[in-house]
């Protein structure tokens, strides 16, 4: 059979399903595309079994068919040619026959048996959400998922869908995002968890436009015009996050974030790779950010200018973790909630979004001396 | 080129750091390593003050109380002495090329070919030693010699404040006329038995043949013989960091019991997250072995945020364990290891409320076995 495809928009269903495709499972037929003819419609798939990408469009064509190939050769060949017509020849489990005016591309096929059928999926939930707000929400908490297998409930972004809003939680126990909003409320109650590689993922390939979430008890599914992104989900408890949120606090410190931030982001180079720590030594109007690499010899002190309703603290954290924190901030002026040097740090937007709650929570490090 | 290996003593150093913390406790007779509740135990330290009621470190409580019953007998603040201890180390480390730290009030250090820059080596030792005193308030005796065997004996002769200089060529002399428990190695056993034989005095094992040793202690004679006639290390290998620490068990039998299996490695991660708890630093890899009875092995790593926690470690380990234990044939050889060691601070976990509790009780653990041993006390699977 044949059917003809423009390259580009070829090459741009591919790229969208590719970031499933895995060489590192032992599963070798993952490489592969899975590549689908029904109808007029054309079908790739991509998989690693934890995340599955599905993307559609019509092609030309009388015939149906089921091939599979390697991904890598097949997303390159199309990559490197010019916005052309390619006609493509299909010789059944053999080989794929990429013509246009100036010559062929045979890519070999392997048996369509082998590619892994995927999960019976039972997602009887639906709600529609705007792609841009998703990405947007993936975006703020992904960095907080947690990446030690030892505690895989946290290796997810925690999703919870009720009458209230829709919150997204990550943490891995150090540091901690809640962003909720408001504005978006749902019927149904639920909590799912995401695990990370489909958070970062997706996050990267959502578009703007209303998308259809579909889930049930293992699996989740994020259908747009254009793509279908689906991952199954942690089955595990999320731990009791509100819990661990202080209620009151001692001291506040409201400081301009990109100052904070630019003086941290400069302390980076002089953290110790092995302390790894940030001091910061907080005065009533201002805070010295410290950092300090004993071994070597490198030091680095600064004062930013802050309003401090105590009257000192010293409290530690880590560099990486503080500098990530502020650089996913984008408020003007944000308040540092303090019980002691020990004890969790709160960090909000002086003043939130509308209908929106940005929380973070940072846990200090205790200094050994 | 000359050697000169300086070993440094802290005279009476729990006793000085307690004076520090109370300066009352001054030309009392002190004693520390006793509970002073229960008088049980021995002890770590005594004053000089002590000394002359004829105690010593080492002596049962009751026998020191019996007679010195008016000594003020403390439990020990070992915290303060690991600090005080890191206070002299970073003095000495000012000046000393290579330094080696042999215990808490203990430290080696090579000064060869150093004479242009500090002078002679009396005066070099004065030197420390005053500035020690005027820093911390802490008395130290100071042993310099041609190697570290002699050096020690050194620092040993004139206590407290002393400063013993042997030269060079003069070591066997200076040792010939010392008892033989004077050399560190010849503990309460050796000497009964050597003295059973005729020698008193380091000369006498000096002047006997050495094949007297070697026929009757093998390589241990050899070392103490050659150690009696002046000789020993003349250089001091540097102290290297640390890459890992491990602990590893070979059943008895081919073992197939999980729930052994378990508590093995249970014992094990306690005891990796003791040494390293000892050496102040954490780690962030667990690693796994296994050995199975067909000598099949493996070993699996996983990655942990810094700790240095008994129960983190068995917690990540039996992981490894639950998920690599596959085949159904008997175990030979468990181990448990850490690697990626760092002097990174506790980083607190929010969801861990338990965490502090425990490290809290995990170093007065530490401070028990520290003082009685690592069998004293056990920890048990539910903390």
């Amino acid at each position: 059979m044949k059917f003809t495809v423009n390259s580009k928009v070829l090459e741009r269903k591919l790229s969208k399903v590719y970031p499933a495709v895995t060489t590192k499972s032992s599963i070798t037929e993952l490489e592969n595309f899975l590549i689908e003819i029904k109808n007029g419609v054309l079908t790739v798939t991509a998989s690693d079994m934890e995340i599955f990408l599905k993307s559609s469009m019509n092609v030309d064509t009388d015939g149906e068919l089921v091939a599979v190939v390697k991904a890598k050769q097949l997303l390159d060949v199309v990559r490197g040619l010019d916005d052309i017509q390619l006609t493509i020849e299909y010789e059944r489990d053999s080989r794929l026959i990429i013509n246009y005016e100036k010559g062929k591309y045979t890519v070999p096929c392997e048996s369509s048996n082998a590619y892994p059928s995927t999960v019976a999926v039972e997602e009887e939930k639906e709600i529609e959400i705007e792609g841009a707000f998703l990405r947007e929400a993936f975006a703020q908490t992904s960095f907080a998922i947690s990446k030690e297998s030892i505690r895989p409930s946290m290796m997810g972004l925690l999703i919870e869908f009720s009458l209230d809003g829709i919150r997204f939680v990550a943490t891995d126990g150090h540091r901690m995002v809640r962003f909720t909003d408001k504005s978006r409320t749902f019927s149904t109650s639920e909590g799912k968890i995401l695990p990370e590689k489909a958070v970062n993922t997706f996050g990267k390939l959502l578009s703007d436009g209303l998308i259809n979430i579909s889930f049930g008890l293992s699996t989740i599914t994020f259908k747009s015009e254009e793509l279908e992104m689906r991952s199954r989900l942690i089955n595990q408890k999320f731990p009791d996050y509100n819990s661990v949120i202080p209620v009151d606090y001692n001291f506040s410190m409201k400081v301009n974030r990109q100052e904070f931030h630019s003086a941290v982001k400069r302390m980076m180079p002089f953290v110790s790779n092995d302390i790894n720590q940030i001091k910061l030594d907080i005065g009533k109007d201002f805070v010295v950010v410290s950092a300090s690499d004993t071994e070597k010899g490198f030091e680095g002190t600064e004062r930013v200018n802050c309003e401090f309703t105590g009257d000192s603290l010293v409290i530690a954290f880590k560099g990486q973790y503080l500098n990530e924190v502020l650089s996913h901030l984008n408020h003007d002026s944000i308040l540092l909630k303090l019980i002691s040097p020990s004890k969790a740090c709160t960090i909000e937007p002086e003043v939130q979004q509308e209908s929106q709650d940005l929380l973070i929570l940072l846990m200090p490090i205790r200094t050994v001396n | 080129m000359e050697r000169v290996i300086f070993h440094l003593d802290l005279d009476a150093f729990f006793v000085s750091v307690e004076r520090i913390l109370d300066p009352t406790l001054e030309g009392k007779p002190v004693i520390v390593g006793a509970n002073p509740d229960s008088r049980r135990g021995v002890i770590s330290a005594c004053s000089y003050e002590a000394r002359k009621y004829g105690l010593h470190s080492a002596m049962p409580i009751g026998q020191a109380y019996k007679l010195c019953p008016n000594g003020i007998y403390l439990r020990g603040s070992y915290g303060e002495y690991a600090r005080y201890s890191r206070l002299v180390r970073n003095i000495l480390s000012r000046y000393a090329p290579v330094l080696k730290q042999a215990s808490v009030d203990e430290f080696y250090m090579d000064f060869s070919g150093c004479r242009a820059t500090y002078g002679a080596p009396i005066d070099l030792a004065t030197h420390l030693q005053k500035e020690i005193w005027n820093e911390l308030s802490l008395p130290a005796s100071i042993g310099i010699a041609s190697n570290t065997s002699v050096a020690k004996v050194c620092s040993d002769f004139h206590k407290p404040m002393g400063i013993t200089y042997v030269i060079p060529g003069m070591e066997r002399e200076f040792l010939a006329p010392l008892p033989i428990e004077a050399l560190p190695g010849i503990g309460k056993v050796t000497q009964r038995e050597l003295n059973a034989k005729g020698f008193f005095k380091l000369g006498d094992i000096a002047r006997a043949p050495v094949e007297y040793f070697t026929i009757a202690l093998g390589k241990v004679g050899q070392e103490l013989w050659e150690r009696a006639n002046g000789e020993g290390n003349t250089v001091i290998s540097g102290e290297h960091e640390q890459k890992s620490i491990s602990k590893e068990h070979t059943f008895g039998k081919d073992e197939t019991d999980i729930d052994k299996m378990k508590g093995r490695l249970f014992s094990m991660s306690g005891e990796v997250a003791q040494s390293l708890r000892k050496q102040g630093v954490m780690a962030t890899n667990v690693i796994l072995k296994l050995r199975y009875s067909d000598f099949t092995t493996l070993t699996r790593t996983v990655k942990i945020s810094p700790d240095d926690d008994d129960k983190i470690f068995y917690e990540a380990v039996l992981r490894l364990f639950e998920k690599n234990y596959t085949r159904r044939v008997s175990v030979r050889l468990l181990g448990v290891g850490v690697a990626n060691l760092t002097h990174a601070g506790y980083q607190e976990d929010m969801f861990d409320e338990q965490a502090g509790k425990r490290k809290r009780v995990l170093s007065a653990v530490d401070e028990l076995r520290d003082r009685f041993g690592d069998h004293y006390i056990k920890i048990g699977a539910g903390l």
